[in-house]
């Protein structure tokens, strides 16, 4: 396995030296993410394998290539999981590509996103430089939080050649209710709920049906089903719809029209926008599926003290991500040129001047 | 919760029965470094963090510190998450003790990383525990933290020489990295 690291390590020189451009990759599976593809590609799966787990300690060290299915496979033959809850997005993903990205899925607003279970990253920069950082331990505050500063920085800082992530036991009891509410008093049920201590561990409104699943223990989701009534969905349709919320494999992910990821304060009130929502994390996430003008957009986002991600589709020239505050800006290209002074890594795949 | 305890040994257990009892329970955590205070003139309080398999271990070792130093240590800590506050106990107006303590800091910070733990786990690292820095992390790792502070604060404005130390620095304490078992043996204690 040192070889495996050995051998990215050198691919990795042998660009910087010679002013190529690599393009990272994993299962191949987010590629329709991010502004722009660009360079031969680097394939990251020959780094794979489980490095260390230890179910007592609460963390898994694992190689970066390593499917995201086997690592969940074998954490959930101990009880455990990854509570971040990571879309897919296909056969293949990876603990790299995972982390790179960054996305949580329909448990981000209960258990905390991606980010805040990465406890550290071993990483190979674009200088070709073998780094750890963070570490395998809850608590560490020596030195910047880089292994933080990787999850979702789309491959444009470095490779994730290991990535220690903290897990959690799978919850004992889940139950998913559904119950039909119009959009804004959903929104209002949702941050009411989120106010009290209920074991809601995800929620998710389209098409004037709000699903909320518990998780807990079973006194506590029993309990919690009684104040919030609804219908009960069976145990195998409730997994295959909140699959289908994460891996956007819902009826509602297949429309046409471009998918917007509209991220806001979870309290704002309806955005009026045309087109058709699905709104998760007690109303922060709103995916929305429209041809809308993009400036017009973003400015309806930002007055409500959000940010609007072109997530799937449409047009790549407006940017994918939202457009960056000038400081802001010179902060990002800065930290690029730190960990890849050459720029072989993943060129473009977030903004398009770097 | 008790059938766990009972099964790791425990030899008394007790469960507050009303609201006084439960804080008076945990006055004893919250002001444990008060009282420390008063059989003291002074102590540094450490903040490593290691994996919670290698408590008993590294407790050993902190007894075998306290030997070899002539100082006392009382360890408080955060057992859930392997976060350790070790107290050593000294008098700054002898120099010779405020040296060992310093030295008794320094070799437990390094069994932290060593045990593959940390050398801050909350308390952060400021001035007082910089040259560990040099120990947890190579110097490729330092010039990439130089890079992220250089990114966020081009002229150096903010508190230069603080969290992380420099290259002379590092020269100048002169410890070698110990993570990823570049040193040999990692999991024996170093005297």
């Amino acid at each position: 396995m040192t070889e495996a690291i050995a051998a990215l390590a050198e691919a990795i020189r042998a660009a910087a030296a010679s002013g190529a451009r690599l393009r990272v990759r994993g299962g191949g599976t987010k590629e329709f993410y991010g502004q722009a593809l660009a360079g031969e590609i680097l394939d990251a799966r020959r780094c794979a394998g489980i490095v260390a787990y230890e179910p007592s300690e609460l963390v898994v060290t694992v190689r970066g290539g390593t499917p995201i299915a086997e690592l969940e496979a074998t954490l959930a033959r101990e009880g455990q999981m990854l509570a971040f809850e990571p879309p897919h997005f296909g056969a293949g993903a990876t603990v790299g590509g995972v982390v790179a990205a960054g996305l949580s899925g329909p448990r981000r607003a209960a258990a905390g996103a991606l980010r805040d279970f990465v406890l550290g990253v071993r990483m190979l920069d674009g200088r070709g430089d073998d780094l750890a950082f963070g570490g395998q331990v809850m608590k560490n505050v020596a030195g910047y939080d880089v292994s933080r500063l990787l999850a979702g920085s789309l491959g444009t800082l470095g490779v994730i050649v290991e990535a220690s992530l903290k897990v959690l036991p799978v919850p004992v009891a889940e139950t998913t209710l559904r119950l039909e509410l119009p959009e804004d008093k959903a929104i209002e049920t949702m941050n009411r709920w989120a106010g009290r201590p209920l074991p809601v561990s995800a929620t998710a409104w389209r098409g004037g049906e709000l699903s909320v699943r518990l998780s807990g223990a079973a006194a506590a989701v029993r309990a919690a089903r009684g104040k919030i009534g609804g219908e009960a969905l069976a145990p195998a349709a409730a997994d295959a719809f909140w699959r289908g919320v994460r891996e956007q494999t819902d009826p509602f992910f297949g429309a046409q029209a471009p998918l917007w990821r509209l991220s806001v304060p979870s309290v704002t009130p309806p955005l009026g926008l045309p087109g058709e929502q699905l709104i998760e994390w007690n109303g922060g996430l709103r995916w929305l599926a429209a041809d809308a003008d993009a400036r017009a957009l973003r400015e309806r986002t930002a007055q409500a003290g959000g940010h609007a991600t072109l997530f799937r589709g449409g047009d790549k020239s407006v940017g994918v991500f939202q457009p960056l505050a000038p400081a802001v800006a010179a902060i990002h290209r800065r930290l690029k040129a730190e960990f890849d002074p050459h720029g072989v890594l993943n060129r473009g795949r977030m903004y398009a001047d770097w | 919760m008790k059938a766990v305890l009972e099964r790791s040994g425990a030899r008394n257990i007790r469960v507050s029965r009303d609201e006084a009892e439960r804080l008076r329970f945990w006055a004893g955590r919250k002001a444990a470094f008060p009282a420390v205070g008063r059989i003291s003139p002074d102590y540094l309080c450490m903040d490593g963090t290691i994996p919670r398999k290698r408590l008993a271990e590294m407790l050993r070792a902190i007894a075998r510190l306290e030997q070899k130093y002539g100082l006392r240590c009382p360890n408080v800590f955060h057992a859930g998450d392997g976060n350790l506050h070790p107290l050593i106990l000294f008098d700054a107006n002898d120099p010779d003790q405020l040296r060992r303590a310093e030295e008794f800091v320094a070799e437990v910070l390094e069994l932290s990383v060593a045990f593959g733990g940390t050398v801050t786990g909350e308390h952060g690292v400021g001035i007082e525990k910089i040259n560990q820095m040099c120990v947890q992390f190579s110097p490729a790792e330092l010039e990439r933290f130089r890079g992220v502070k250089r990114a966020f604060d081009p002229d150096g404005l903010l508190n230069p020489e603080k969290n992380i130390p420099s290259l002379h620095r590092c020269a100048e304490y002169g410890r070698m990295h110990v993570r990823r078992g570049e040193l040999a043996h990692p999991e024996l204690p170093r005297f």
